[in-house]
């Protein structure tokens, strides 16, 4: 979509403009509804997690920077939604732990790509941190920043542990 | 196969994270070791097929309408909340003139108003005991509440009235002849109608308890486009911050009217409204996690599998469940949850399968009914 068109109908919903915002709502849901699935693994929590992330970008749009764009904002909003409902962050800080679940049920998840069962089959750090940083392209500082108790080391071997994984799995796929 | 140290290095690589002599070094590595080369080409392959992974995750359709109406409330709740602090100032400034006049004349209006007060009040009591009778009267327990605007609380409401309980705070209002409205933290409710027979309120957010008296009386509670009644019911209601409400019957049954439906739910069922308009799949308290989790599911994606899967789990507990999901479906896959409940609770013999596969409401409320005598 064109940076432009996406900057005006900012301009407008930053004024309180909220069919302009409910516009800005429409261009992103799906992205961020699918991040939010892909992490959370269950549609009641990535239709709570996208509903939040929304109102706060609305209460928070103000704040919202010229140089910045709306939809890596928004992005960023969510990511922190989405760490607060799998409740990582204060807990990795505190145990020093990389990986402190087990394998999840990936029988409800109605996807029919292959490839993207596998992801989802990944434990929850090793899934959010390759999703953030192979798919959603953020570098290994950011995640340190958003995950609040790994350190860069940690996340490089989450990233190639589960590359790893995904390699071997594709064997089977 | 590559040792631990070159692997580190080959997905640092991957990544760019090596200095241009460190990644020439690598790349004449990669020339003389054939299975790292291999390796490479399996996390470019990685990378493909992740970056050529779709959005395939519908959102639900009426998530937009849910944030949209969730930012209106947002916004007339900051509006009440300036005009607050505006009425607020306002009042200071009232006070602070008012305590400027002389005592004398405070002194003379205290005893116009007693002999005033002492007049009326006889009226009051010999002729209008009956009208008060005929209010709601709030009997607070903890924390503060407001009627409209106002900063000192009055004891009675009537209709028209904004009531507002404050976060923490515990009331009860008598509803006179029909029952008693249990509030508890914050809430908002507007007062419809004070009718002794036909009391109704207007329910914006917060978490209450209607217990009835035994009367033929009933209870109204409007939400949207939901019109919640109560004969003889005892229920509980309350929302959450996203404006959902959640409703458990704990005695009897309440009515719901959603859309021009009058449907029925049976105590111990818990019925979830998102937003104040989307009705969700009722559940027993009864039933399990996994029924309730099946439930969810498919009241977001609709999947065929997963109806399936909820006829084939469903127990006594979920007759009215599937009771519930006849009026949800097609008639295809009314027919397979008519096999199955006729399996829990046999219909009725005056009912006749051929209605209730058109929704019939007169054969439809009876084998409700027969459902409910059966199970309470």
């Amino acid at each position: 979509m064109d940076d432009n068109f996406i900057d005006e109908i900012v301009k407008e919903a930053k004024l309180g403009k909220r069919p302009a915002f409910k516009e800005l709502c429409e261009i992103n849901l799906k992205k961020i509804y699918n991040l939010a699935y892909r992490m959370l693994l269950t549609p009641e929590d990535a239709t709570r997690v996208t509903s939040k992330t929304f109102i706060e970008a609305w209460e928070n749009l103000k704040h919202l920077r010229s140089d910045q764009k709306f939809d890596s904002w928004i992005k960023s909003i969510a990511i922190h939604k989405i760490l607060d409902e799998a409740k990582i962050g204060k807990s990795t800080k505190s145990s020093g732990k990389t990986n402190d679940d087990k394998s999840p049920n990936i029988e409800s998840i109605n996807t029919k790509n292959v490839f993207e069962l596998l992801i989802m089959s990944q434990p929850k750090i090793d899934r959010i941190v390759y999703i953030l940083h192979d798919l959603e392209d953020y570098s290994y500082r950011d995640i340190a920043d958003f995950m609040n108790g790994l350190t860069i080391p940690q996340i490089k071997a989450i990233v190639r542990r589960t590359r790893e994984n995904l390699v071997e799995a594709i064997k089977y796929a | 196969m590559p040792n631990e140290e070159q692997k580190i290095l080959l997905h640092d690589y991957f990544d760019g994270l090596l200095s241009p002599e460190e990644e020439a070094d690598f790349q004449t590595l990669l020339m003389e070791n054939r299975s790292l080369a291999i390796e490479l080409g399996k996390l470019k392959d990685l990378k493909r097929r992740l970056k050529n992974m779709p959005l395939s995750f519908e959102p639900p359709p009426k998530i937009i309408n849910n944030i949209t109406d969730k930012l209106l409330t947002l916004e007339s709740t900051q509006k009440e909340e300036k005009s607050k602090k505006r009425s607020s100032r306002k009042n200071k400034k009232t006070e602070k003139k008012n305590r400027k006049t002389s005592s004398e004349v405070i002194l003379n209006i205290i005893i116009i108003i007693l002999l005033l007060a002492l007049g009326a009040g006889g009226v009051y009591y010999f002729y209008f005991i009956n009208k008060v009778e005929a209010t709601w009267r709030i009997s607070p327990i903890s924390g503060q509440y407001k009627i409209g605007n106002n900063i000192h609380p009055l004891k009675e409401i009537s209709e028209e009235q904004i009531f507002k309980l404050g976060k923490n705070s515990e009331a009860e209002i008598y509803i006179n002849d029909i029952g008693t409205l249990h509030l508890k933290g914050k809430t908002v409710l507007k007062v419809i109608s004070i009718d002794p027979d036909h009391g109704s309120i207007s329910l914006s957010y917060g978490h209450l308890e209607y217990i009835p008296k035994p009367s033929l009386g009933q209870f109204q509670i409007v939400m949207n486009d939901l019109l919640i009644t109560s004969k003889n019911s005892k229920f509980e209601i309350y929302s959450d911050d996203l404006g959902d409400f959640t409703i458990e019957i704990l005695s009897n049954f309440l009515e719901i009217k959603f859309k021009e439906i009058v449907l029925r739910f049976a105590h111990d069922y818990v019925v979830k409204i998102e937003a104040g308009q989307v009705l969700k799949t009722p559940y027993s308290i009864k039933t399990s996690p996994e029924f309730i989790k099946l439930l969810n599911d498919y009241d977001y994606n609709h999947d065929t599998n997963m109806l399936l899967k909820i006829i084939d789990t469903a127990s006594k507990n979920d007759a009215l469940t599937l009771h519930f999901l006849l009026s949800q479906v097609d008639p295809a896959k009314r027919e397979l949850i008519i096999d199955k409940l006729n399996t829990i609770i046999p219909l009725p013999y005056d009912v006749d399968k051929g209605k209730i596969l058109i929704l019939d409401k007169r054969e439809m409320n009876k084998w409700w009914n027969e459902i409910y005598s059966d199970i309470y």
